[in-house]
């Protein structure tokens, strides 16, 4: 199921939220959690929730041996089963197909034999429940939490319906104390709704038609990018522009729905994206982009002590060719991954203070042309395309600096694209903030925020109406 | 003793001094009241546990009489009621202080929270259970979606292989969002907020996936087409074949067509270009496919067509004709950039062609250019168009041709054709073609067959209870069939049309040309065109096909796989 969908809002969450707040017993509602999240999943994916089920009583039981054997021989290889179980079957379920190309093409170069690629489907939301499971039994092992003793309470932590699928990559540390102590309150409530209004906002008026712009401007993968052979240089520029705002407004709607949701049954989820538009470096970009999977690599792998000596940069170019691949089991996001390393290999080097003197301006620049190409890459998933992709982003392609039927489609949607740019900026907190200040603006902001809120999840809501392509786009992930 | 009760206080947490036997006065830093006994005598006995320093315990028995602990219990709550009192005064005068700040502009955060909280929550959970009650309760919408050319979903059929695929609950999902009530309504009111994203630039928006690949090739050559001689004697029966008999087929393999499959014709063709949408207004909106063009496989088609008439033969004579798209006559020059030039494909084909006539359509076309043409809602032409094409094609058959007086001229209102669909653009759907057809006044009977030419049944060449968005599909229904038109004609002459959607207009208009006609989509036959050819006895075989068939490179190899299957 997905949150952008009728059924979803109007049949499943009430539905959920009326057995939910009947009673006031956290047990009695931890049970009707794990069994909504269970429907959720097993919604989508009938055959591969009791895969889930699986990974979830796997590393229940791989904590409670943690911590019972702890810095024993048992102890280290619950932990080393748990990862490499857990890597396994993402592996598997994600990597096996690529994997195997790739063999085939090196064979190709030497011999006529081919291996038969495997056709394995990804379960959704594999590459999130993996990393949190996996951060699970590793706190568990460094003792910064203590196992969960029930099954059924780790179940529910693991399948939670509000972050299960796409992320954010909640960690069991922060959501510990509340699976048996959290209460809602009308803050809660009332915090919670107005953040799913918001995320919903952000997919399904602003994602949903920006992702209509950029199949204009840049093709899809049906048709090989065609259109990348001979888009105009202005065309390409403003495809991956557009490409950016997408990505922004249709995974950070998704987080903001998650965190919703989480509020609304007592949960605080950690923010996910912080503007990361509004950043001045690429390193600062990625505190600020999907946080809660830049922390794990950060956590669980930057600083593993792997390379000996040379551990700080060899770690670094790990980290990022793993988040290139975590996206994807294909080429251009591996590239992905590395191109925001290099990037932040060469800051490094610069050094913070050096930085800084740089004006802003330019930083500015530096780092939105630096990210907007980033996404240009990873868009294009076919080789070919990206090249040119690459060649009419300088116009090497012959498709002139500008062609009408750009002006036409940046006209057509022009007040889209304002308005993303605008939104992607913190413009309405800090509109809030100064209309709090005096109380006639104060109770206006409230006001209008009230009835924004309604004539927004209208909207919404009638947009689904006619919306066939309501996925989010980080469930390919 | 006196001493010691006097400053025993009720609340326990203050320290106490206390004076043991022997006057040495201890500090106590907690005392716990325990009572011993309630109902001891007339006086109370009570025992204090001292916790000195926490090492030592001492107990003192200590005589309370029971008005004196009432008393104590009076002044433990007149403390307990002060002390709250004071709470909720500082509680208000900080309030109030805050209220006071902001006023003068130090931030009312505070200020009817809870209230705005509350109103927030209770419309959004208005607003939800609204929306529920509706989409729960009310009618569904069913059937058949004119807009989309397709059925809306129905309710899924539950079973353990449908649940285990995903079908089941994708399928309730689709069901859920298919069928919502007023659907229409609410479908064009999402549009109308769509048309709100941008301002219209001169008037005009571009939707779909635009083809990019146009390849703005020009074409330099000079055309020949006078160089090709129709023969229109009629087929000699000198190879034996006997035209009569070959038409009919064996009464045991007709199969009879179902009513459904006529009633609902499927999508004509797939809209796979970029559709512009030009001006606003009643008969004034337009779209139009735009066209990526292609000199290559232009060359290719012609080559095909030119192995036609290789292996048809020098009796039969074979004609092209590029339909051209509405692009060619209505794409304003600011856009010409997006579309390839339909007239220089044209030409590059023409000029490829050996002994295949050309049927001149577009200057035909082009002299009546303002008039209607072409659907301004759909990617095919008028039948008007058609006639002005039939036309040149008779003369260039040397066949008789009848004007369109004679026709008996029926019209459909409200046409929405199949680029509304695909390009959503409501000001489309509120400017709907008006669709006018033809009727031939001569005598015909017109029969049907199966794809593989098997079937025969006889029909009508009109379904003219076509409507909305297939009302194109009044002429021969569906594109896959093959279709036989024996007219009043005698002039001997067969002729075979090889075309996709577009040619279907044409052949009312060829009913007082030719002594048969066969239809055929070449997508769609399952056998081989040249045997085919010869066995219906053909004597004219017309290609017609729009320009995207021409310079389509599946389409041409789809034209070449027919003829050497």
């Amino acid at each position: 199921m997905v949150f952008a969908d009728l059924f979803f809002l109007y049949v499943f969450l009430p539905l959920c939220l009326i057995m939910y707040f009947i009673s006031k017993n956290t047990a009695y509602r931890n049970v009707i959690l794990v069994f909504f999240s269970l429907v959720f999943y097993a919604w989508g994916e009938p055959v591969y929730v009791f895969l889930l089920v699986f990974t979830a009583f796997f590393d229940y039981c791989n904590g409670r041996i943690i911590e019972k054997y702890r810095d024993r021989f048992k102890g280290k290889l619950a932990l080393a089963c748990s990862i490499i179980v857990d890597l396994s079957i993402l592996g598997f379920f994600k990597y096996s197909g690529f994997f195997v190309e790739n063999i085939n093409n090196l064979l190709g170069l030497f011999s006529s034999i081919s291996l038969p690629v495997p056709d394995v489907r990804l379960p959704i939301g594999i590459s999130f429940y993996t990393f949190q499971t996996i951060s699970y039994t590793v706190d568990c092992y460094w003792g910064k939490v203590k196992a969960q003793k029930s099954f059924g309470k780790y179940l529910m932590y693991l399948s939670l319906f509000p972050q299960l699928v796409a992320g954010p990559i909640v960690r069991y540390s922060v959501i510990q104390n509340e699976i048996d102590n959290r209460r809602t309150t009308l803050e809660d409530l009332s915090v919670g709704f107005s953040r799913i209004i918001l995320g919903l906002s952000k997919k399904v008026i602003i994602a949903n038609n920006l992702s209509t712009m950029v199949n204009s401007l840049c093709g899809e993968v049906s048709n090989g990018y065609a259109i990348m052979e001979g888009q105009s240089v202005v065309g390409t520029w403003l495809g991956i522009i557009t490409i950016a705002l997408w990505y922004y407004f249709d995974f950070s709607g998704y987080s903001d729905i998650a965190i919703g949701l989480g509020r609304i049954f007592g949960f605080r989820f950690d923010e996910n994206f912080r503007y990361p538009f509004i950043c001045k470096n690429i390193t600062e970009f990625w505190q600020r982009w999907h946080i809660s999977l830049g922390t794990f690599f950060r956590d669980y792998l930057l600083y593993l002590p792997l390379f000996g000596k040379r551990r700080q940069y060899a770690n670094l170019f790990l980290v990022w060719f793993c988040t290139g691949l975590w996206h994807g089991a294909s080429w251009n996001f591996i590239f992905w991954g590395l191109y925001y390393g290099i990037f932040i290999f060469i800051e490094m080097k610069i050094g913070k203070k050096r930085m800084k003197k740089i004006p802003k301006i330019l930083t500015h620049i530096y780092s939105k042309a630096i990210i907007v190409v980033g996404f240009g890459i990873f868009y294009f998933e076919s080789l070919p395309a990206l090249g040119n992709f690459f060649k009419a982003l300088v116009g090497a392609n012959g498709g002139g600096l500008i062609d009408s039927k750009t002006q036409l489609i940046l006209m057509n949607n022009i007040w889209l694209v304002i308005a993303a740019v605008i939104f992607s900026m913190p413009v309405v907190g800090k509109l809030k903030e100064i209309m709090s200040k005096r109380q006639g603006t104060y109770i206006l902001a409230n006001s209008m925020g009230i009835v924004l809120n309604a004539g927004l999840l209208l909207l919404c809501s009638l947009l689904l109406v006619d919306s066939t392509n309501n996925v989010f786009l980080y469930f390919r992930f | 003793m006196k001493d010691t009760r006097d400053k025993i206080n009720p609340d326990a947490s203050r320290r106490v001094s206390v004076k043991k036997a022997g006057n040495k006065e201890v500090e106590v830093k907690s005392i716990k009241i325990i009572q011993e006994n309630a109902d001891h005598d007339a006086a109370q006995r009570r025992k204090l546990t001292f916790d000195l320093n926490g090492k030592q315990k001492e107990e003192i028995k200590i005589t309370i009489s029971p008005e004196r602990i009432k008393e104590m219990e009076k002044g433990k709550r007149k403390a307990e009621k002060e002390h709250k009192a004071n709470r909720r005064r500082a509680a208000r005068t900080k309030a109030q202080a805050q209220r006071h700040a902001a006023i003068k502009g130090g931030g009312a955060e505070a200020q009817y929270k809870n209230e705005f909280m509350f109103i927030n929550v209770c419309v959004i959970i208005i607003v939800i259970s609204a929306l529920t009650f509706s989409l729960v309760f009310l009618k569904r919408s069913s059937g058949f979606s004119q807009s989309e050319n397709r059925d809306l979903y129905t309710f899924p059929k539950f079973s353990v292989e449908s649940y285990f695929n995903g079908e089941f609950t994708k399928g309730i999902t689709n069901f859920f969002t298919d069928t919502v009530p007023s659907r229409e309504k609410l479908k064009s009111l999402t549009k109308d907020f769509k048309s709100m994203l941008g301002i219209s630039l001169s008037n005009a928006s571009v939707a779909g996936n635009v083809d990019s690949n146009v390849k703005h090739e020009e074409f330099t050559g000079t055309v020949n087409t006078g160089n090709v001689s129709i023969y229109t004697g009629g087929k000699p029966s000198t190879d034996g074949t006997d035209t009569d008999n070959l038409a009919t087929t064996p009464e045991g393999t007709t199969t009879k067509k179902t009513e459904n499959s006529m009633t609902k014709p499927e999508i004509i063709d797939k809209i796979e270009n970029g559709i512009l949408v030009i001006n606003k207004g009643t008969d004034e909106v337009r779209a139009m496919e735009l066209y990526g063009g292609s000199f290559t496989t232009g060359k290719k088609f012609a080559e095909v067509l030119n192995s036609y008439k290789k292996d048809l033969g020098d009796y039969v004579n074979v004609y092209n004709m590029c339909i051209p798209m509405a692009v060619a006559y209505y794409l304003p020059e600011e856009f010409e950039d997006q579309s390839a030039s339909v007239i220089d494909n044209i030409n590059n084909i023409r000029s490829y062609l050996s002994g295949v006539a050309d049927v001149d359509a577009y200057s035909a076309l082009l002299e009546h250019k303002d008039e209607y043409i072409y659907s301004r809602t759909d990617h095919h032409w008028q039948p008007l168009g058609a006639y002005y094409a039939a036309k040149v094609f008779a003369e260039t058959a040397f066949v008789d041709f009848a004007d369109l007086s004679t026709y008996e001229k029926l019209v459909k209102d409200e046409f929405v054709g199949t680029l509304y669909g695909s390009s959503g653009d409501e000001e489309l759907n509120r400017n709907p073609d008006t669709f006018t057809y033809y009727k031939p006044s001569n005598e015909y009977t017109t029969y049907y067959y199966n794809t593989d030419f098997t079937g025969k049944e006889q029909s009508t060449l009109f379904f003219d209870f076509a409507t909305g968005i297939n009302t194109y599909s009044v002429f021969l229904g569906k594109d896959n069939i093959v279709t036989q038109i024996d007219t009043d004609v005698t002039n001997g002459r067969t002729l075979v049309i090889y075309k996709d959607s577009f040619g279907n207009a044409l052949v009312p208009f060829l009913t007082g040309s030719f002594e048969h006609i066969y239809v055929c989509d070449y997508r769609y036959s399952d056998f081989n065109a040249i045997e085919f050819c010869n066995q219906v006895g053909a004597t004219d075989v017309l290609f017609a096909t729009s320009l995207f068939t021409s310079t389509s490179s599946s389409k041409v190899d789809q034209i070449e796989y027919n003829r050497v299957r």
